[in-house]
């Protein structure tokens, strides 16, 4: 049948014309895939012009305008000083309801962790009093800043050891933080004259002039 | 020229009447089935709708060919162009002879059921009688006419709360077009084609003929017709092939599917 | 009664606004006192970047280098004292690579640093120049500005870099580890 060897013909011409666009179409997608690729590149690569490092001869100089503009902040301080030191009764706590045994055996409190629960410290003095045990309790009051309990806590190691450093300046301090400005520094005073610490004289100062708050 | 293998492919795809050569698919045999489930109630209109090619009219004679009962059932493959002729037609076929259907309307024991092929093609006159027909009780049709058509509408219009059940034929999918495919040509003895034809084939073919069936017959006729052709004039370019994917270009480039 | 005596002297000098006094000492360029007593006031200095700076200052002309460190850190809300912390910056970067260049003997190379008016900064400039003499260990430069001995001397265990300065007639020593 004739028609069907020009049918052929017809056939092979499509053919080829569909392998042509295949190829065509495969060639523009290849460059636009390349030109993406490149725009990409070209985009994050900087142009790093190597730049010569200029020749310092400048020098930098300070810069003292702030000289004129030196001021010193207004702050609270002691205006007079009292005449006479009274005498402020410290505050007696409640009554311990145990009796302290006479031969006291100190068993080392050894605290592992810092979760020990307050209470359970509190047994523990109870049941054996120390200046140690109440410090802890006043310590640990205090960084949770329950100031009260603090002084009391660190009262009553006082009571036990009235030369406890600690006990005096942490008493002290518990009053401060509770706005009780002037009676910390006359109890910290107080243990200046006894004992002439001089972390006792810095607090006093401290808190005077606002640094301890 | 020896016996080809393609000339029975070639056969299976030509377009006639094989009522026995009928191919079963999913789709078919469920109208099928409804049709022998109506033929016997009581019904004044039933439609039976789709695209041109679909196989309408390969259904009917199909259906035709499976009822066990054909006396009660007669049907109208060629369209009257006047109602004189379609009153000739129908009457020769449930008579025997030329009698006005109404009068002779008593002469029917129980009823009588009329396939109209094609009946888009009627006018509204013709129309207007199968309806009076229809009204009589003693006369069923079954009217298979193209989908979307005015001719629908108007038929519709005509029939309105008359029609009973409306039978939609719908072109298969691309599996039971290969199975289509398939079964064709097994059912014609082409049994190496049937086996090389894979539903790769198949899917080029559908793509262009949408599962038309009409559309595919025809293709499928030309491929063949192709394939024999060159396998006496230049056997090489089956490339020992059976059916070689060129061809079904070339088939489709031949019948206007592809511009080239 | 000594002890009532000590215990008011605190008092007294309580009576007194430190950082007033700090600022005093300034001015009369007593920059020994303003370092090293204002280190006990750097809380409040801190809050003020002209007090800072004056604190910075201070101890950059008594040679505390070191003490650089804080004040550089926390300059920097205005113009003014973003250059002092390059200035500082410049010149605690001077004295660190100086002092591991002589005394460790370690080389660098490519420095090619702003110079400062501060006295190590000429020194440092001279030496990556290699415009100077060396006689002995110790290193003789020369600048427009002054005349320089440059060397290093071991004290109390620990090796210092020292630095001889003669500039208008007078003579000043610089000490720097």
């Amino acid at each position: 049948m004739h028609e069907y060897d020009r049918l052929y013909q017809r056939w092979k011409r499509y053919r080829f014309k569909k392998i042509l666009k295949t190829i065509l179409f495969l060639l523009i997608l290849c460059l636009v895939v390349v030109g993406l690729l490149f725009a990409y590149r070209f985009k994050t690569h900087e142009n790093i012009t190597t730049k010569k490092l200029p020749k310092t001869n400048n020098i930098i100089l300070p810069q003292k305008e702030f000289e004129k503009h030196l001021k010193a902040p207004s702050y609270k301080y002691r205006s007079k000083r009292k005449k006479s030191i009274k005498k402020k009764p410290i505050r007696t706590h409640r009554a311990i309801q145990q009796p302290v045994p006479k031969t006291i055996i100190q068993k080392p409190l050894i605290i592992k962790n810092d979760q020990v629960d307050i209470n359970e410290l509190k047994r523990l003095f109870f049941k054996a009093p120390t200046p140690s045990k109440a410090l802890i309790i006043a310590r640990r009051y205090y960084q949770q800043k329950r100031y009260k309990e603090s002084a009391l806590w660190a009262l009553k190691a006082n009571e036990l050891d009235k030369s406890n450093k600690e006990s005096w300046l942490l008493f002290a301090k518990s009053l401060a933080k509770q706005g009780k400005k002037r009676e910390a520094i006359n109890v910290l005073r107080i243990y200046y004259k006894k004992s002439g610490s001089k972390d006792a004289r810095i607090l006093i100062q401290d808190i005077i002039n606002g640094v301890f708050r | 020229m020896s016996d080809s293998i393609y000339k029975n492919a070639k056969d299976a795809f030509i377009d006639k009447v094989e009522p026995e050569r009928f191919v079963r698919l999913d789709s078919n045999v469920v109208k099928l089935e409804k049709l022998h489930s109506i033929i016997d109630t009581p019904f004044k209109i039933v439609l039976i709708s789709g695209e041109p090619g679909i196989g309408k009219t390969m259904l009917l004679h199909r259906f035709l060919y499976e009822l066990s009962d054909t006396n009660s059932v007669v049907a109208l493959f060629q369209p009257a162009f006047s109602l004189e002729e379609f009153k000739k037609k129908i009457s020769t076929k449930i008579f025997g002879h030329h009698v006005d259907p109404m009068e002779a309307m008593n002469r029917i024991d129980g009823t009588k059921t009329i396939i109209v092929d094609e009946a888009q093609l009627y006018s509204i006159e013709i129309l207007e009688y199968i309806r009076i027909l229809a009204d009589t009780q003693k006369y069923k049709f079954i009217l298979s006419l193209h989908q979307n058509t005015n001719e629908e509408i108007m038929a519709k219009k005509h029939f309105q709360t008359r029609i009973a059940h409306t039978i939609e034929l719908k072109p298969p999918n691309q599996k039971e077009f290969h199975i289509y495919v398939q079964k064709k040509l097994f059912s014609y003895n082409a049994i190496e084609i049937a086996q090389a034809f894979t539903p790769k084939m198949s899917n080029k073919i559908y793509n262009f003929t949408h599962g038309n069936l009409r559309n595919s017959n025809k293709f499928l006729y030309t491929l063949f017709d192709i394939l024999h052709y060159f396998e006496e004039k230049s056997p090489t370019l089956l490339k020992n092939k059976i059916v070689d994917e060129k061809f079904i270009e070339m088939s489709a480039i031949h019948l206007g599917y592809i511009n080239a | 009664m000594k002890k009532f005596i000590l215990f008011l002297v605190p008092i007294v000098l309580l009576h007194a606004n430190p950082i007033k006094k700090l600022i005093q000492d300034y001015k009369e360029k007593n920059y020994y006192d303003v370092c090293m007593n204002g280190i006990r006031y750097f809380k409040i200095l801190q809050r003020d970047e002209n007090l800072l700076s004056m604190y910075a200052f201070s101890c950059l002309y008594i040679d505390k280098i070191d003490r650089l460190y804080l004040p550089t850190m926390m300059l920097g809300k205005t113009k003014t004292s973003r250059h002092n912390r390059s200035y500082f910056s410049l010149i605690i970067a001077q004295k660190n690579i100086l002092v591991s260049a002589l005394i460790d003997h370690e080389q660098y190379e490519g420095l090619n640093v702003p110079n400062t008016d501060y006295v190590l900064s000429r020194v440092f400039n001279l030496y990556f120049q290699k415009k100077y003499k060396k006689i002995d260990n110790v290193y003789i430069m020369q600048d427009s500005i002054a005349k320089y001995r440059v060397y290093v001397k071991e004290e109390n265990k620990k090796k210092w870099l020292f630095i001889e300065e003669e500039r208008d007639g007078k003579k000043f020593l610089h000490k720097y580890r």
